[in-house]
């Protein structure tokens, strides 16, 4: 009796980065099978509604977020094909050179176990891929680059509103680098700024995973099997991962033998899989012969500022991301008694309802006065969002708890508290912004509490076991045939969102993998 | 009537909530639902009665706008088919778990009929749900069970296509909601 058929790679999530490496790698003519714990979605899947977009949250196992200040962990994470990135925004900037080199630089955090020069040209490609748009020479703290393949986006009416704003308070803007198209690019039409990419975007001018990499894969020959959790990486020899045990639709376990195995889920689901991978062979967890697995976990510390402006601003039509962004306290120690790199993105798409709502942070109204400003914020008022970076702390952690969950394996924990630096640096952007809108003639100015976005770390790679979980391509020390790619690779996370390195960083080891590692498929 | 999952997904989608009228379950909306006086699957009345209220305190159109039966329906599905703002505030299901204990507190405290729509006692009740736990209150700390239920409330008063057009800005949809909520 014959087992299962060894696949060359298995990947687990189908998220940006295990879409891309699902797509390059099946091209590449690898047999490919992707594992996705959520379920299959498609364009018509993406109804315009902030209420139904709670649907492309976490709906796996209960992840229990504790610490000083928990993480969201169900508004960061995705459910299902395409994962965060089938909600995310499109706001692409890149990591500047001095965010991988904290360490050289400041004797904090880590070092990144290659530089902005080894990832730009990843940058360049997927850009053209991918199709950016944006305004090159208008963005004065851009690292080197090619320039954007499309124009920017209309700012609208809210954007030029909060663009005055910055010039009045002497601060500078640009338009913010956007993986949606302007105009119409790669066979994907042009955005027609309707405000609702947190809810998927349909029409495919947000360049989310349904959009270009999963249908690539698959058109390769690339198995997507859904509603299909990996629940333990399977060894029995040192130094090689056989393959991986899964949960089928009717709850029973089955191994799938690979070649390659690559990590690609969150930034939760990867150490947690690591750590349920525990085996005589690996008694700690594999890859976690040194306990820095699930360590290292970092967010963006985030205000929103809200206020209301004399000038119609129409808030709810854009884009959900940012139609213009500010590197200007870009730098490290930019910002006086705090450390980190910190960006403006300017002028969100916003709606009333949802927690990044026009209402949400407006606790002291209700009822009448609730009613009358939400008639006046529809069409006055604008927002802007303000990311810290945090540094990385060896106390924000995944972990696994005690007793199984609905998968049949522990579950996972996230503890996660700021320093007092991250929430100085908050506390001056906050300041900042404040001033920015009030300098902008605003009428009346309000700013939710410190929250979170993005998820990074936990399988931090570097340039030893000692130290870090992979090397710089993701392979996991110490394991041929085991990789990791998503934003919990990063050492650091500077400030700047992720996804755009998240998917440099998955071409750089696909273009590795199939020039370099040949051997494993022989 | 027979209920598949998938049925659950797509009629869930499309914003429509499975209804009890005169003893036959149909999907509807939540207004609907309301406005038909359809059973309730999960509350009681008590409950219902002080969602309602709280509801319609904080956002004004939430009551006529089906908040009750959108939250009864939303906390009977599975937790990954649910579309409560809960769902983004890591609180661990069963969802009812959350809201049930907090609405006894409230019933506990207050009565079980809760004031009228535009009574004087809301503004304390609200406040005082505000701040630390209440003496007395059981239940999920008082300020995230009001941030959550607040949610909800915004979003069924102002987050669907009727509730743009109460505020009069376009709904712009790429792909409509089949019906309001």
């Amino acid at each position: 009796m014959s087992g299962p058929r060894t696949v060359d790679v298995a990947i687990v999530g189908a998220g940006a980065a295990g879409a891309l490496l699902a797509a390059r790698l099946a091209e590449a003519g690898r047999s490919v099978t992707v594992f996705e714990a959520g379920p299959r979605w498609d364009a018509g899947s993406l109804v315009s509604s902030q209420i139904w977009s709670r649907r492309l949250r976490w709906g796996g196992p209960h992840v229990a977020t504790t610490g000083r200040e928990p993480i969201g962990f169900g508004f960061n994470a995705g459910w299902g094909m395409g994962g965060a990135a089938l909600h995310h925004y499109g706001t692409w900037p890149r990591l500047h050179p001095a965010d991988f080199s904290m360490h050289a630089d400041h004797g904090r955090g880590f070092d990144w176990p290659l530089g902005y020069d080894d990832l730009r040209p990843f940058y360049d490609r997927i850009q053209r891929e991918v199709g950016l748009s944006g305004d090159a020479a208008a963005e004065p703290w851009r690292p080197a680059g090619d320039p954007y393949p499309m124009p920017p986006l209309d700012p609208l009416k809210q954007g030029r509103v909060l663009a005055r704003a910055f010039a009045a308070a002497g601060k500078r803007t640009s338009p913010a680098p956007m993986a949606i198209n302007s105009v119409d690019y790669g066979n994907r039409p042009a955005c027609v700024y309707d405000g609702w990419c947190d809810a998927g975007c349909p029409i495919m001018a947000l360049a989310n995973p349904l959009a270009i990499f999963l249908p690539r894969a698959e058109l390769a020959g690339a198995t997507i099997r859904c509603e299909t959790p990996v629940t333990r990486l399977v060894s029995s020899r040192p130094g090689r991962i056989d393959g991986v045990e899964y949960r089928g639709a009717s709850g029973a376990r089955a191994v799938q033998p690979a070649r390659l195995v690559i990590l690609a889920g969150s930034v939760v689901g990867n150490p947690a899989l690591l750590l349920n991978s525990a085996s005589a062979l690996h008694p700690h967890g594999v890859g976690n012969a040194h306990g820095l697995v699930g360590r290292y976990v970092m967010t963006h510390g985030l205000v929103q500022i809200l206020g209301l402006f004399p000038d119609e601003t129409e808030p709810h039509r854009g884009v959900t991301g940012a139609h213009l962004m500010s590197h200007d306290s870009y730098g490290k120690t930019s910002t006086a008694g705090a450390f980190g790199s910190r960006q403006w993105l300017i002028a969100s798409a916003i709606k009333p309802n949802d927690l990044a709502g026009l209402a949400a942070a407006r606790m002291d109204l209700n009822g009448a006065a609730l009613d009358a400003f939400l008639q006046r914020a529809v069409r006055h008022g604008a927002n802007m969002i303000g990311m810290c970076e945090e540094e990385p702390g060896a106390d924000n952690r995944v972990e696994l708890v005690d007793g199984v969950n609905g998968w049949g394996v522990r579950g996972a924990r996230l503890v996660h508290g700021f320093s007092d630096d991250a929430k100085r640096l908050w506390a001056a952007m906050r300041d900042e912004g404040l001033a920015i809108f009030r300098a902008g003639g605003a009428t009346d100015v309000w700013h939710t509490p410190m929250g979170s976005a993005h998820l990074a770390g936990g399988t931090i790679m570097g340039r030893t076991a000692a130290t870090s979980v992979t090397d710089s391509h993701g392979r996991v020390h110490d394991i041929d045939n085991l990789y990791v790619a998503g934003p919990g690779l990063f050492p650091t996370e500077g400030g700047a969102n992720p996804t755009f390195t998240v998917h440099a960083l998955a071409d750089r080891a696909a273009d590795h993998i199939i020039r370099d590692r040949a051997a494993l498929f022989a | 009537m027979a209920i598949t999952r998938r049925d659950m997904l797509d009629r869930s989608a499309a914003g429509l909530v499975l209804a009890s009228v005169g003893g036959s379950l149909s999907w509807m909306s939540a207004a609907e639902a309301k406005a038909q006086g359809a059973a309730l699957r999960i509350l009681t009345g008590t409950e219902a009665a002080w969602l309602g209220g709280l509801g319609e305190a904080i956002a004004p159109p939430a009551r006529d706008a089906g908040l009750v039966h959108y939250l009864d329906h939303h906390l009977a599905v599975p937790p990954a088919e649910s579309l409560l703002a809960l769902r983004y505030l890591d609180v661990p299901p069963p969802y009812l778990d959350f809201y049930r204990p907090a609405l006894a507190s409230l019933a506990r405290m207050h009565g079980a009929v809760p004031p009228p729509a535009d009574d004087a006692r809301w503004a304390p009740i609200l406040a005082g749900l505000g701040g630390p736990d209440p003496a007395g209150w059981q239940g999920p700390p008082s300020g995230l069970f009001l941030f959550a239920l607040r949610l909800d409330a915004i979003d069924i008063a102002y987050g669907t296509k009727d509730g743009f057009a109460r505020l009069g800005v376009d709904y712009l949809a790429h792909i409509e909601p089949e019906t309001d909520w």
